[in-house]
């Protein structure tokens, strides 16, 4: 893949070529100049980024985009070599030519990437066998937003990120439904995650799917790891300088929440800022009683809707700015790399800003031929004075504007005009639950400062010939500080103080990553063997110091723990833990064709009882490259088959043991107090284990335009480590055990790269990705799996389950006396929350020096909780409710509303524990009872309860490029230059939900207005 | 490198233990910090704050709720609980950590007298519950069977017993937030505690291995009981964070939602009691109309019975009495008892009426309930017009107020019993959560209006008497709550179905 992410990088134009070319050396000595063009022997068409290098000697230069190049050469000079990822390497002898044309052959052998796989170790990808996926940095580094991850978004089968439109909030990833381990140039750290990486540094990313790939990780990664390589140093040698800035501004929304705007705030159909939005018919001439925010006073008026576009009046345009300079030399004994990178995050909220810087060094040293060091370092720094705005529980802006808040005020009235007395009283309508959203954003104060810093460096030693020895430690350290303060008398205080409040949170801890191994290599004629063997010590602390005023503040203002009406609170964490481990790898190969790796690792970990503390765990795997061994048909120009088979274990939560009370300072004054705990966590305990079997293929086709990878994998989970539910009865709710319940999650990963288009001016990559999984249980244990109607072997994990409407047999709604559809006493199976599927299509288009990237992303189906769409029914501002029941409710104080279905007449019903009918005489009549449309519609809603197919299509990315001749580059003193038109999260299509965007898989806290992002991405090269 | 790894990992495991030991939790305590939540969980959580503190009084009818159709306005129940019962793992961890000698009597007196409030709260929610082998997870009992109502309230007063018995020989003890450890006062307590749950098996009178007419004089004649307001079992709320009063202004919201209901206001207006003017405030619709704040037709009740959308729209139009402004305005506006002094006498009057105690002495106890309960509302609340809207509760006022005809105990047997429990249901606003409802449960009064167009109970001509048993028993103590289910409703777990203590 690498191969087809530099040819198609190379044909577009973008950035990443600018690494590859115009690196001509002016610094050797030169008598004559030597020029040609390197052709593919089998299409034609100019290769670049070829290296040309002359034998014997350190010159070298790279060809450009139609493969051309030029280089010096001088009298002793003998013969030029022309290598290139994917092709056999070429060799012509200079003679006095001075012009050297050579088409190169492909070699099959050649088609496989490397792949960085688990400690570091690069191996051939028909080496392994397992899944894996990679991506070269240089595709995610046109269209830069605040984190990596979005870019990955789709990229990778069997990999889900969900994005967030919350500020601030990163991207969560799923690989196989579980947290992959992030391991950074081969360390796993403990606390550094895809943001503290600018895009820039990222020299590639190589996914390894599922335990088997990370099996050397140990438990940590039981879920498959994210292996981000860093650059350390230039393409080729010499110096290079590179800027790369994208700014990108919010240009509409993809999803923004809509409302009713022909009703006021109030209930029961009259005016009244007290809550809820089912008041008065709006526009009507109804004169009501009204805060009047200039003149700070009630005043009769009429009722209109002056604030129908509050909320959108309220937002402003939020903006990404994410610049990188790097500074980067590579000579003939190493080289080395400074990166400064700064991100500009401005939220969809006033006030909401955060800057990121990130510096990051690196380097690699050849001390000898025996002896190399590879070093990098990072410093992150983020500071955000304001990040709150968000959620329901949090009452951030949606809450109160769009949901409970109507459209009779004009908001803009109440900007940078929010007391009446400052600290006291608010220029505001309301008495509870909504503040002045200006109040919110600039006195309801939530700020950051986070400061990481992580190094690494390892140390490579040739003992003896095949012999290697690897020692690599890895060490982060963050400390943290959360601020948080607001004014007396907000209104909005859930989580914050009506007194007043400040308060401060101190976080910081490191983590410690340590590996050391040998290695052996050694060939017997067809056979290959490679051992590995090593340990590795992983340990982390983690302090919290936790701190607010209370009982309020004294003097407004002053912000300060100095300040607090009683003695401040306080409270103090530490969670620490430790694991030692040893392990092997002994690899077979036959004729580089046939495969076999069995690894062995056993952990020691701090967090388990001492009987269960040491545990060991293998896997097995081997890949078989069937074309090398049968003819396959024409079309088929290589064939992998792989499987493996892993056992993989893991340990418990810090403390997680721990049978300790929990403590009250102050409980009620003077008395401190304790408590037991209800769970039980001193019963016997074992490591929890995953055994995961995976086949899968791999094949290239036509020529290689299309590369083609399946896998399936079967994940079972037993002696699952939970704290089992029981009777409370028993003292306890739950239990800590290894349960005998088991589940097996089946998932199917399909991957098809293809060159749809090759022309000499025109091209098109498509690379399309498609990936399930679910989840079912297998085995139930007998004494602590519910006994319930979906807890039955063979049903899924992900169920959702609720109270449903009652519905008659023929499915018709039943209802009450009131008039009112009735809901079950019992639960049952609503739907699954797990998509069907997930998919990825990235498209690469390129036209002379124009390029165009396109990739598209999405899922299908899986239930969601709808809540920003489905709350609005309560509160009567969703706009399904401006209908003529309500007008005909509260214009002509008629309830007219009769809802559909039938009310029972007689009879009754008795159920059993699963909620099953044991006995029916009910029976009905068509229901008749007119009810008030605001209580059926409170109570109602649109009859979902909330729950609504999240299929969902985004155009993820696009990035519409030109590459500057050089001409013209020049022109600024660049070697090369392009600018591009780059757009993130640009359009959308949902199935069924609605006024918020499904990406991030969780609607339950209402979700922040999704934000188009364009702009442009300006590169340059020195 | 191996070898070194093998040292470094031998070294270091030895370690591990305290390495994973958390140093900032406890696993050791002292019995008062045991004894303070204890008694903090059956009164601060308990009785709950902001819109958990009314929740009782909607299902009691002397509130009404505008900001949902909330389900216990609407007699809804749906599911209860046994979580509350996990408190009780302290007693037993309480009594470990307690010096010996006498205090040690007194701590294990208090753990009898939790274990059997926190049962009998939660078996004349559901019916049979788990008893005998409850609370011995530990010990490996995670699925306990369920006992018989009946074998529950008969541990339940042979536990209130014996800690009155422990108490009588323990010392004043640490940690008590109600009594200050006053073993004395804990006595009073544990056996008016007793009188209550007696009563409330007033249908079981004739079950004679119960005794609960003997038990009942045991009590009177030789054990102590509440003598005054000083002894009630209440909170005490003050001006610090955290421990004000419940409903207090500061932080609370919800203080835009409830509404004084028609059936407390009617029945004050009945009497024409004072207490109207310290429970509410009047209509600002018929003060601005030129009506007195000291008139009782100020003052105008919704019924808690009226279909939520016509509730939604008299609370639009301001024409409905808020609860009393001292109750949002003031830290302190009253402490919050769980038993007091009032209703144990009108548990006495009752008992007198029903032949239960001498019979003579009905009035005297209904009398001194009556005054004590006014004494308590007009003794809280400061002489201030925003709090009484003059028309205060003077001594004079009482002594007037309980010698008028329909305040005064009268008539027949059932009349009688009418009254008192209309009088514990007047003492008993804001105070003594869900007491309303199982008086009225157990003896129909006062009456609570059923409205079909409104009920949400199936049927909806009645009102519902238990909850359901909860989901996590159906699903992880199955067999044994089906057990129960059956034997006592036929297999049918229903909100209308008649529990043991109530046939």
């Amino acid at each position: 893949m690498i191969k087809f992410i530099l040819n198609a990088a190379m044909q577009k134009g973008r950035v990443p070529l600018l690494f590859f070319i115009f690196l001509a050396n002016s610094i050797y000595a030169q008598n004559r100049t030597v020029t040609g063009t390197v052709t593919d022997s089998e299409s034609g068409q100019g290769l670049p980024g070829v290296t040309v290098s002359v034998k014997n000697s350190n010159k070298a230069t790279y060809t450009d985009t139609n493969g051309k190049y030029s280089i010096s050469v001088g009298t002793g000079d003998m013969a030029l070599a022309f290598s290139f990822i994917g092709f056999k390497t070429g060799e012509e002898v200079i003679g006095s030519r001075s012009e050297i044309n050579i088409g190169l052959n492909a070699d099959d052998k050649l088609l496989d990437e490397l792949i960085v796989t688990a400690l570091g170790v690069k191996r051939e990808e028909r080496s392994l066998g397992y899944a894996t996926q990679k991506l070269g940095g240089e595709t995610l580094n046109t269209v830069k937003g605040t984190n990596v991850a979005t870019s990955m978004t789709g990229k990778v089968a069997g990999l889900w990120v969900r994005n967030s439109t919350e500020f601030n909030e990163a991207p969560t990833m799923l690989l196989r439904g579980e947290t992959p381990l992030l391991v950074i140039d081969g360390v796993p750290y403990g606390n550094m995650n895809l943001s503290n990486i600018p895009q820039d540094d990222i020299e590639s990313i190589d996914i390894l799917k599922g335990p088997t790939a990370a099996a050397l990780y140990g438990s940590r990664g039981g879920g498959g790891a994210v292996i981000v390589t860093t650059k350390k140093g230039a393409k080729g040698k010499g110096l290079q300088v590179t800027f790369n800035s994208n700014n990108m501004m919010n240009a509409g929304f993809l999803m923004l929440p809509e409302v009713q705007t022909s009703y006021s705030a109030g209930l029961g159909g009259v005016y009244s800022p007290t809550d809820y939005v089912w008041g008065a018919k709006l526009d009507k001439g109804v004169m009501a009683n009204q805060w009047n925010p200039i003149t700070k006073q009630m005043e009769v008026r009429e009722l209109t809707s002056a604030g129908k576009n509050n909320f959108r009046d309220f937002l402003q345009t939020g903006l990404v700015s994410n610049n990188n300079l790097s500074i980067a030399q590579s000579g003939e004994n190493g080289s080395f790399r400074m990166s400064l990178n700064h991100i500009l995050d401005k939220g969809q909220y006033p006030n909401l800003k955060a800057n990121a810087f990130n510096f990051s060094l690196s380097g690699e040293m050849k001390l000898s031929d025996k002896l190399n060091i590879t070093s990098s370092m990072g410093l992150n720094r983020k500071q955000a004075p304001q990040t709150f705005g968000g959620g329901y529980n949090d009452q951030g802006y949606i809450y109160n504007i769009l949901v409970w808040m109507g459209p009779e005020y004009n908001l803009s009235q109440y900007k940078n005009n929010w007391w009446v007395v400052p600290n006291e009283k608010q220029n505001w309508h309301y008495t509870a639950w909504y503040d002045n959203p200006y109040i919110m954003a600039y006195e309801k104060l939530r700020g950051i400062e986070q400061n990481k810093m992580n190094a690494n460096f390892s140390v490579n030693y040739k003992l003896f010939p095949g012999a290697k020895l690897l020692i690599r430690p890895g060490f982060d350290i963050y400390s943290n500080s959360d601020e948080r303060r607001n004014p007396p008398n907000i209104l909005s205080n859930r989580g914050w103080d009506a007194a007043g409040m400040y308060a401060l949170g101190k976080a910081t801890g490191w983590s410690f990553n340590g590996d050391a191994m040998l290695t052996y290599d050694k060939t017997f004629g067809n056979f290959g063997l490679d051992l590995l063997g090593g340990g590795t010590i992983y340990t982390y602390i983690d302090q919290t110091l936790n701190s607010s005023t209370r009982g309020g503040i004294t003097i407004p203002g002053w912000y300060s723990l100095n300040n607090s009406v009683e003695r401040a609170n306080v409270s103090t964490n530490m969670n620490r833990k430790q694991v030692n481990s040893l392990f092997g790898k002994a690899s077979f190969s036959y004729l580089n064709a046939a495969f076999l790796d069995v690894t062995g690792r056993n952990d020691w970990s701090s967090t388990m009882p001492s009987y269960s503390r040491s545990y060991f765990y293998p896997s097995v795997a081997g890949s078989l490259v069937l074309s090398e061994f049968v003819d396959m048909p024409r079309a088929v120009d290589f064939l992998k088959l792989r499987g493996s088979w892993t056992v993989s274990k893991s340990d418990l939560g810090v403390y997680a043991t721990n049978q300790a009370y929990s403590t009250t300072l102050a409980d009620w004054i003077p008395y401190n107090s304790a408590a037991y705990p209800t769970t039980i966590r001193d019963g016997i305990v074992n490591a929890q284990t995953r055994r995961t079997w995976e086949v899968g293929l791999s094949a290239y086709f036509l020529k290689k335009r299309f590369k083609f990878d399946a896998a399936y994998f079967n994940r079972y989970l037993y002696n699952e480590q939970v704290n089992a539910p029981i009777s409370a009865s028993s003292g306890f709710t739950s239990t800590l055990i290894n349960t005998l319940q088991t589940t097996v999650r089946k998932g199917l990963e399909l991957t098809l790269e293809a060159t749809a288009i090759k022309k000499e001016n025109f091209g098109w990559d498509i690379v399309a990705n498609w990936s399930n999984y679910q989840t079912y249980l297998k085995d139930l244990d007998p004494v602590y799996s519910a006994d319930n109607a979906w807890t039955k072997t063979g049903y899924r994990t992900d169920v959702i389950t609720l109270r449903p409407f009652l519905k008659d047999n023929s499915g018709n709604l039943i209802h009450g006396t009131n008039g009112l559809p009735m809901r079950s006493n019992y639960n049952y199976i609503a739907g699954y929350n797990n998509p069907k599927f997930v998919w990825g299509l990235a498209n690469n288009f390129k036209y002379k020096n124009f390029t165009a990237a396109l990739s598209f992303d999405g899922r299908v189906g899986g239930l969601m909780y709808n809540y920003t769409s489905y709350k609005m029914f309560d509160t009567g501002s969703h706009p399904d409710t401006d209908n003529q029941y309500r007008y005909d409710e509260v214009v002509n104080g008629n309830r007219s509303y009769i809802g559909q279905g039938v009310k029972i007449t007689g009879g009754t019903v008795t159920y059993d524990s699963y909620g099953n009918i044991t006995a029916d005489t009910r029976e009905y009549a068509p229901n008749d009872t007119k009810v008030s449309y605001q209580s059926y519609a409170r109570n109602f809603g649109d009859g979902t309860l909330g729950y609504v197919n999240a299929t969902f299509l985004k155009l993820r990315e696009i990035a519409l490029g030109y590459r500057l001749p050089a001409s013209a580059a020049k022109y600024v003193g660049a070697k090369s230059a392009s600018v591009s038109l780059t757009g993130q999260n640009v359009w959308m299509w949902t199935k069924e939900f609605r006024f918020a965007d499904p990406d991030k898989a969780n609607d339950s806290d209402l979700t922040s207005p999704s934000m188009r992002y364009m702009g442009l991405n300006l590169q340059l090269t020195f | 490198m191996i070898a070194v790894f093998s040292v470094l990992l031998l070294n270091s495991c030895s370690d591990f233990e305290e390495l994973n030991s958390n140093p900032n939790a406890a696993t050791k305590v002292t019995a008062q910090m045991l004894a303070s939540r204890l008694i903090l969980n059956i009164t601060e959580s308990d009785i709950s704050d902001t819109k958990g503190f009314l929740q009782p009084f909607l299902l009691g009818k002397s509130i009404v709720y505008t900001e949902f159709d909330e389900d216990y306005q609407y007699n809804f129940l749906g599911r209860g609980s046994l979580d509350g019962l996990t408190v009780l793992t302290n007693v037993e961890k309480m009594i470990e950590a307690s010096p010996e000698g006498s205090i040690k009597n007194s701590y294990m007196a208090l753990g009898k007298f939790m274990r059997a409030y926190k049962f009998y709260k939660t078996t004349i929610r559901l019916g049979d519950i788990p008893y005998s082998q409850a609370l011995q997870g530990q010990k490996g009992t995670i699925a306990p069977n369920y006992d018989s109502q009946k074998a529950v309230i008969q541990g339940i007063l042979k536990e209130l017993e014996e800690a009155d018995g422990l108490f009588a020989q323990g010392s004043k003890f640490n940690g008590d937030p109600i009594y200050n450890g006053d073993v004395t006062k804990w006595r009073r307590m544990v056996n008016s505690f007793e009188l209550q749950v007696l009563m409330s098996l007033s249908k079981k009178v004739n079950e004679s291995d119960l005794r609960i007419k003997e038990r009942f004089n045991e009590i009177l004649t030789s054990k102590p009981i509440f003598e005054s307001n000083a002894d009630n079992f209440q909170l005490v709320y003050s001006d610090v964070a955290g421990q004000r009063y419940p409903w207090y202004k500061l932080g609370n919201s919800f203080i835009i939602y409830p509404v004084s209901s028609s059936v407390l206001l009617d029945e004050l207006k009945g009497l024409n009691d004072n207490r109207l003017f310290y429970y509410a405030n009047p209509s600002p619709v018929q003060v601005a109309a030129g009506k007195s704040q000291s008139s009782f037709d100020a003052y105008i009740g919704v019924d808690p019975a009226m279909v939520y959308s016509d509730i939604t729209r008299i609370f639009a139009t301001g024409d409905f009495s808020p609860i009393n402004s001292r109750y949002s305005e003031l830290a302190n506006a009253e402490p919050v008892f769980l038993l007091s002094y009032s209703m144990v006498k009108f548990i006495l009057a009752e008992a007198a009426v029903r032949g239960w105690i001498p019979e003579g002495s009905a009035e005297n106890h209904y009398t001194d309930g009556v005054k004590a309960a006014m004494q308590f509302t007009a003794g809280f609340t400061p002489d201030n017009a925003m709090f009484h809207h003059n028309m205060k509760i003077t001594e004079d006022y009482i002594s007037k107020y309980v010698l008028t005809d329909k305040v005064k105990l009268a008539g027949t047997s059932e009349n009688k019993i009418k009254k008192i429990i209309t009088q514990r249901f007047l003492s008993t606003f804001l105070q003594a959560p869900f007491d309303a409802f199982f008086e009225n449960r157990r003896t129909g009064y006062p009456t609570f209006r059923i409205n079909p167009q409104s009920n949400a109970n199936l049927p909806s001509d009645r009102l519902p008497v238990r909850w359901m048993y909860p989901t996590s028993e159906l699903n992880y103590n199955t067999e044994n709550v089906n057990a129960a289910i059956s034997s006592q409703f036929g297999g049918n777990d229903d909100h209308n179905q008649v529990m043991w203590m109530l046939k």
